[in-house]
């Protein structure tokens, strides 16, 4: 991995890069940002493989993501750090001490010890700044979680932790003011004028402020533990109530009949209608009700004109039973209307007026039946005629 | 007092006044209540109505109930299947939570839980959509919930629904000890 050899070289590089530092940093929590959507943020892709060489971004897989150490530094900076610890007033802590340690120790050389009292200051003004930072930060991520977390066991989880750091900034608190109490004879002399007096009044002004928001946050804290209890509570009293009633038990394992009895709430009723009456003497007495008599009485003639007037009878054939018509000559009708004819049998069957025109076959086949049916109705000669490829006798009825 | 009739309309009917109502008329009805709550508890006590006050809601109550155990019963025992349904889906489900009808036709389309309890809700109703559109109309008949977007259809739950919540709240187990589990 490369390392920039200097501030002014890595803070060009990131200057050039700051589109794409912004976006990764905003997608900082999704963890779905992908080589190719980074690839439209810079110039070329050799820029990108510089950032992934000297560790200021990460490739993982087809993923990219910010290096923690980067994340880190633009969230302190931003102050939207999501994990607060109580680490670095921790660490200012031990340096004070350690440095008061070492400016005792230094008695013999007061050029070194001018060194140990310019670091001693500092880590003060360190801790009252870390402490109330914070504080702050703490503030928000508590309020944040509780309106923004959905998962009650997760959001329950994170407000104990943040309980915890908060007490844990609040002993170091104490654990400073009674360091500063017990050097007080030395830290008091540390410089001629009255610097360090200043300073020190100041951080304990300023830590009783903070003092005062960490109780208030504790509080808070606490309040929320008791609403997020309550809800899972709640949650756990209906998933019960509802056990029971699906098991038919819950008028006898549970007071609910005693409840339901006493509360007569309209909510609880079937909703109900109030039906009222037009008042007689409004329809007497004003115009507005003749208008609306009038509007009245013609909708309802209208109505009864409409079921008066009579519908046009149906014909005769329209109330029968619908019937199909099918294809069937009458054999013995056509004997019949023979028998009052003078033409010879084939030449009536031929020239019958059937309903549908007939093949010459079906035709020839009706001219068989009625022979067969009405034989000795029929005078038969001997005399055959031809009709195409048929060949018949000349057939009469008897006389 | 300047609503009475308002107040009878939505009262009287089961509904509910909620404080953060979306509807402005509502708020400032709400306000008068709350300004003239005496006034308005008299004025309906001599009808027969009580005034009640919830968590910023207000319903009301008779001295008598005019219906029998058995259908209040009946009725807060559907209501129980809605809580238990709502809470199924969302555990935050609550006043001030805000959902899209939609948003509730996919989750019962994809969570196997919510889909068997949302088919005992109504007797019926099979399809998703029916089941969620029908009890986003009976919450909102009910004052639970808010309209705040048309298109989106997007709603809002009052303080109303608190009401549900309170009840429940009331109940004692014979055998305490489960629950605490």
């Amino acid at each position: 991995m490369k390392v920039f050899t200097n501030l002014n070289e890595l803070i060009k590089r990131l200057y050039a890069e700051r589109k794409l530092l912004h976006a990764l940093f905003q997608a900082r929590l999704r963890f779905d940002f992908s080589y190719e959507e980074a690839a439209e943020f810079v110039e070329n892709e050799k820029n990108l493989r510089l950032l992934i060489d000297y560790g200021v971004i990460r490739q993982e897989g087809d993923l990219i993501e910010l290096e923690e150490i980067y994340q880190h530094f633009f969230e302190d900076v931003l102050r939207l750090n999501e994990d607060i610890t109580s680490s670095t007033v921790e660490e200012n802590l031990q340096s004070l001490k350690d440095n008061i340690d070492f400016y005792l120790k230094e008695r013999t050389h007061p050029d070194a010890q001018g060194k140990y009292v310019r670091k001693i200051m500092r880590s003060l003004r360190n801790i009252s700044t870390q402490a109330s930072t914070k504080t702050i930060e703490l503030k928000r991520v508590i309020n944040d979680t509780f309106r923004q977390e959905r998962n009650y066991e997760i959001k329950r989880t994170k407000l104990e932790n943040y309980l915890s750091t908060l007490e844990s900034i609040s002993s170091l608190i104490r654990q400073t003011e009674r360091l500063l109490e017990e050097k007080r004879e030395t830290l008091d002399v540390l410089t001629t004028d009255d610097r360090i007096t200043r300073l020190i009044l100041d951080v304990k002004i300023q830590f009783k402020d903070v003092f005062h928001s960490l109780i208030e946050l504790q509080r808070t804290i606490r309040d929320y533990l008791n609403q997020i209890d309550a809800h899972n509570r709640l949650v756990r009293l209906i998933r019960r109530l509802k056990y029971l009633k699906d098991q038919l038990t819950w008028e006898r394992t549970t007071n609910v009949r005693e409840i339901l009895e006493k509360c007569s709430n309209v909510a609880l009723e079937n909703t109900s209608y109030y039906t009222t009456k037009i008042s007689l003497s409004f329809l007497r007495n004003s115009d507005e009700a003749l208008d609306i008599i009038a509007d009245a009485r013609k909708s309802i003639s209208r109505l009864k004109s409409l079921k008066n007037t009579p519908a046009i009878p149906l014909k005769e054939y329209e109330l029968n039973a619908e019937c199909i018509v099918e294809d069937f000559v009458d054999s013995d009708t056509m004997a019949n209307a023979f028998f009052a004819s003078s033409q010879d049998l084939y030449s009536f069957v031929i020239n019958y007026p059937y309903a549908k025109p007939q093949q010459k076959e079906r035709k020839v086949e009706y001219y068989l039946e009625i022979i067969q049916n009405h034989y000795h109705k029929l005078r038969i000669t001997d005399e055959w005629r031809q009709d195409g490829n048929v060949e018949y006798p000349l057939i009469y009825n008897l006389p | 007092m300047k609503y009475e009739q308002q107040v009878f309309e939505r009262l009287s009917k089961g509904g509910f006044i909620s404080s953060e109502s979306v509807d402005e008329t509502t708020r400032r009805i709400f306000i008068d209540l709350d300004d003239c709550r005496d006034e308005y508890a008299d004025y309906f006590a001599r009808i027969g109505f009580i005034l009640e006050e919830g968590n910023q809601y207000y319903y009301f109550s008779r001295k008598e109930s005019k219906s029998s155990i058995a259908d209040k019963l009946k009725k807060f025992g559907h209501w129980v299947d809605v809580l238990d349904f709502l809470k199924a889906w969302e555990p935050s489900f609550g006043p001030g939570f805000s959902f899209m009808t939609a948003d509730l036709v996919v989750m019962i389309d994809s969570d196997i839980e919510l889909r068997d309890k949302a088919s005992t809700l109504y007797d019926n109703k099979a399809r998703h959509d029916e089941i969620a559109e029908r009890l986003v109309e009976e919450l909102s008949k009910q004052g639970f919930i808010e309209i705040i977007d048309d298109v989106a259809r997007r709603y809002k739950v009052t303080s109303a629904y608190r009401y549900l919540e309170d009840i429940v709240n009331l109940i004692a187990f014979n055998d305490e000890d489960e629950i605490t589990d």
